[in-house]
This record gives C-alpha cells, sequence and structure tokens, in this order.
C-alpha cells in the first residue's frame, strides 16, 4: 500500500501549490443572490398555499397566482441600501486597536519570552497581575506610566541579584523594561499592535477562538493578531514575531481592578543602583 | 432579518469570512475539479449559498458548510455531465506553458489531476485538504472503507507518476 512518505508529499503538494491569481470577486452580487435565496427559501410555504388556494379557485387562476408568486418581483423588494466596501487587513486592525482602546478592561495572559509568563488584568488607566518565571511569581502593578514589580520572578535575568538584595523586599520601578510597558494601560496594549515601521497587515487564516470566529491579521516579520470577525472586531489572540502568544479574554467584563502606585519609599529603581 | 444596522453588520462579517476563506475555497474546488473556471463557480455557488444562512451558520461553523456546498455542488455538476467527461489514457497537454515557477507548478498540478477520476479527487479533496481520516472519508462519501484505501493508493501512485508533476516537483523542491 501507499508509504507515509507518500502521502505527505502529496498533502503538502496539494496544500501549497500555488493557486495563481484569484479574479476579483463580486462579493456585492454574491449577497445579492444570497439574499434573494434567502427570501425565496422563506417564501415557499406563502407559495405552496397559494397554490393550494388557486387550484381550489380555478386551474386558469391557479397558474397566474402561482407563476407571480415565485417570480423575485412578487416578494417585497428591498430598498437599496448603501454597500460597505470590501474589509481590508488595515481596515480590521484599525478597528481592532479603537476597540481596545475604548474598551474598559481585558485580561491578558502575555508570554514575554525567557519563560517569563504575564497574567494581567488591563483597564484604561491601570493594570494589575502577577509576572511568573522559573516557579517564581511577582506582583505586577501598572498606575499612569509607571510599572512595578514585587519579587523575584525576573532575578537573574532583568534585574540582578545584587539588585534583589538592595531592594531589600520593595517594589522594583520596571518602567525602564520595554517588554512590561506594552500592558501598563489599553492604549499602550492597542499602541503594541502596530510598532513603528510595521508593514501593512493582510488577511490570514480563520480559527475558532473561544466559540468565536477569528480572523488573523499578518504584519510579516512583526505579529499577527487574530481578532474577532465580529464587529468590533477584539483582538483574541497576538503572535509576535518570534512565536510568542498573548490571548486576550474577558473584553469589558473583567473584575474591576483599582491598583495604587507604592509609596514612594516602598520603591527601588534598579536602573539607577 | 432584523434592522437594517443589524443586517450591515451581518454583511460584514459575511464580507470578511468571503474574503479570507476564498483562497482555501477555491483550493478545494480546484482539486475536486481541476478546472479553474469550474471552481470560481463552485466558490461563488458556494459562498451565495453561504450568505443565504449566514444568520445561522456564523456562529457555527460556515467554513465547513461552505466546503460541503462545493462538494456537493460539484457532484450534483458531475451527475449532469456524466457521459460527456472521460478519462483519457494520456493527460492532454497544455496550450502554453509558462516558465514562471508558480504556474509551472499550477500547471502540473493541475494535469495531475485531470489524470484522477471523479471519485479519487473527491477522495484526495477529503483525505489531503480537510484531513479526513480513511474511515470519516468513507462515511462522508458513503463508500466502503476498503474503497477509500483503494482509490487513496491508486490516485497517490497516478499523483506520483504523473511525469507533469516530477517535473514540477523537481525544478521546486
Amino acid at each position: 500500500m501507499t508509504d507515509e512518505p507518500d502521502l505527505k508529499q502529496s498533502r503538502a503538494l496539494l496544500h501549497e501549490f500555488d493557486l495563481g491569481p484569484l479574479a476579483p470577486l463580486d462579493l456585492d452580487a454574491v449577497i445579492r443572490r444570497g439574499r434573494r435565496r434567502r427570501r425565496n427559501r422563506a417564501a415557499g410555504p406563502w407559495v405552496a398555499g397559494a397554490a393550494a388556494v388557486a387550484i381550489l379557485a380555478g386551474a386558469g387562476v391557479a397558474t397566474g397566482h402561482l407563476g407571480r408568486s415565485t417570480t423575485p418581483s412578487s416578494v417585497p423588494s428591498v430598498s437599496p441600501t448603501p454597500t460597505p466596501a470590501p474589509p481590508t487587513a488595515a481596515g480590521l486592525l484599525a478597528a481592532a486597536t479603537t476597540a481596545t482602546m475604548t474598551a474598559t478592561g481585558v485580561h491578558v495572559t502575555a508570554d514575554l519570552g525567557g519563560g517569563a509568563i504575564l497574567d494581567v488584568v488591563v483597564t484604561q488607566t491601570s493594570a494589575q497581575g502577577t509576572l511568573a518565571r522559573g516557579g517564581k511569581t511577582s506582583a505586577y502593578v501598572a498606575v499612569g506610566d509607571a510599572v512595578y514589580i514585587k519579587g523575584d520572578a525576573l532575578g537573574g535575568s532583568v534585574v540582578q541579584d545584587s539588585q534583589i538584595a538592595a531592594a531589600r523586599g520593595r517594589w522594583f520601578l520596571m518602567t525602564a523594561y520595554a517588554p512590561l510597558n506594552d500592558f501598563r494601560n489599553l492604549r499602550a496594549l492597542a499602541a503594541s499592535f502596530t510598532p513603528n515601521a510595521a508593514p501593512a497587515p493582510g488577511m490570514g487564516e480563520m480559527r475558532d477562538i473561544d466559540g468565536s470566529t477569528a480572523v488573523a491579521l499578518v504584519q510579516t516579520n512583526v505579529n499577527t493578531i487574530f481578532v474577532a470577525l465580529a464587529a468590533p472586531h477584539l483582538p483574541a489572540l497576538l503572535y509576535d514575531n518570534a512565536g510568542a502568544g498573548w490571548a486576550f479574554s474577558g473584553w469589558n467584563a473583567t473584575a474591576p481592578i483599582a491598583p495604587v502606585a507604592p509609596d514612594p519609599a516602598d520603591v527601588y529603581d534598579p536602573s539607577k543602583g | 432579518v432584523g434592522t437594517w444596522s443589524q443586517r450591515r453588520d451581518l454583511d460584514e462579517e459575511f464580507r470578511l469570512f468571503a474574503t479570507a476563506q476564498r483562497p482555501g475555497l477555491y483550493r478545494v474546488a480546484l482539486v475536486l475539479t481541476a478546472d479553474p473556471g469550474v471552481a470560481e463557480d463552485l466558490v461563488q455557488t458556494a459562498l451565495m449559498r453561504t450568505h443565504a444562512r449566514w444568520p445561522r451558520l456564523r456562529e457555527q461553523d460556515p467554513g465547513g458548510y461552505a466546503r460541503r456546498v462545493i462538494a456537493n455542488a460539484n457532484v450534483d455538476r458531475w451527475r449532469r455531465s456524466r457521459g460527456r467527461e472521460r478519462l483519457t489514457a494520456q493527460v492532454p497537454e497544455a496550450h502554453s506553458v509558462d516558465l514562471a515557477s508558480g504556474v509551472a507548478e499550477r500547471d502540473a498540478v493541475l494535469r495531475a489531476l485531470r489524470s484522477l477520476s471523479a471519485q479519487e479527487r473527491r477522495v484526495v479533496a477529503l483525505r489531503f485538504l480537510d484531513d479526513f481520516s480513511e474511515a470519516d472519508t468513507a462515511r462522508a462519501l458513503g463508500i466502503p472503507l476498503g474503497t477509500v484505501k483503494s482509490v487513496t493508493h491508486r490516485a497517490i501512485a497516478k499523483l506520483r507518476e504523473n511525469r507533469h508533476l516530477d517535473g514540477a516537483t523537481e525544478a521546486n523542491p
């Protein structure tokens, strides 16, 4: 029988061969035909009923009723409506960015690389959660533009052991550590979707994420963001260039948070020491 | 269906769906038919029928539904044209051969697919594009498991032995 390499080769070939340029698709026409089909299906029982009545009334009348009933003109016409332009990846990304900036909150689980996992609730003005790495967990708080962590989860990499000793249990001011800055608030989070010099996005695959359909917006060599197919197109997942993922959930439904900036006396800035 | 704004939102969703899914649907249709023109028609039919049911399908599996429409519409098309389509011992030569690699590869794949029977193409599409198991393919097509195995074996042998495809795969490893 067929051996496995042949199966794999055939599968790869059929999945990947160049389809060539696709002819322009008139989506407006497709939608018009879809609407007409839906109306005709909905009108089916009425047509049958009208035919039955007409048959009783007389063959000549029946023919007239049935004929008119099945023509599109007998169906109440839909008033002309402005047709929205076909969606573009750039338009969707802009919608996702706007939706993020105007949301009330979201829960994010983000792989920051190096085994560090940030689990936070981000709101319009603040963020709160935990940062875990190598079995250690630190508290994470962002208020205004400042980011603080308390604990030694970043010890031995971002923060030196000597600095942990010098902090003596105080909060670390981490604003100089860029990866955490994306999670200060929703505006910063939205800005991270399209970093400077990001290429124009392209439309990618569709995927079911947490029971909803999401479409991939690919910014080559930067990131891929899956946004909800349904408006307002909130992000569901983001993969950065290194393949690390951020998962978004609980949009506008997160538990309220009210983090307070630590007392300055309880803050240690590793960039200064 | 609902208010105008609801319908507009549904249409926008459908546009997104159609734009993103069209290449994948076209690939399935092309494997099933080996004919770009017919494949385009099948995709348009599938999208039209998917739109007609969009309010209910949108939260289910619209992509799967569209693929099923393509498969069923292709069977209908095949039944209508049965007797007109004939397998030939020799794969027809292309009218013109473009040396650009993508075009040459596509040309080779289409010619290889044309050397398969309609049933072989249906099995290949389900097994290789939808990643169906042999058992699932048998259930979907309503044929015995043994038939799926033998048809798969035969189809792969044809694809492998097709000289056009060999040339393409050598040129485009």
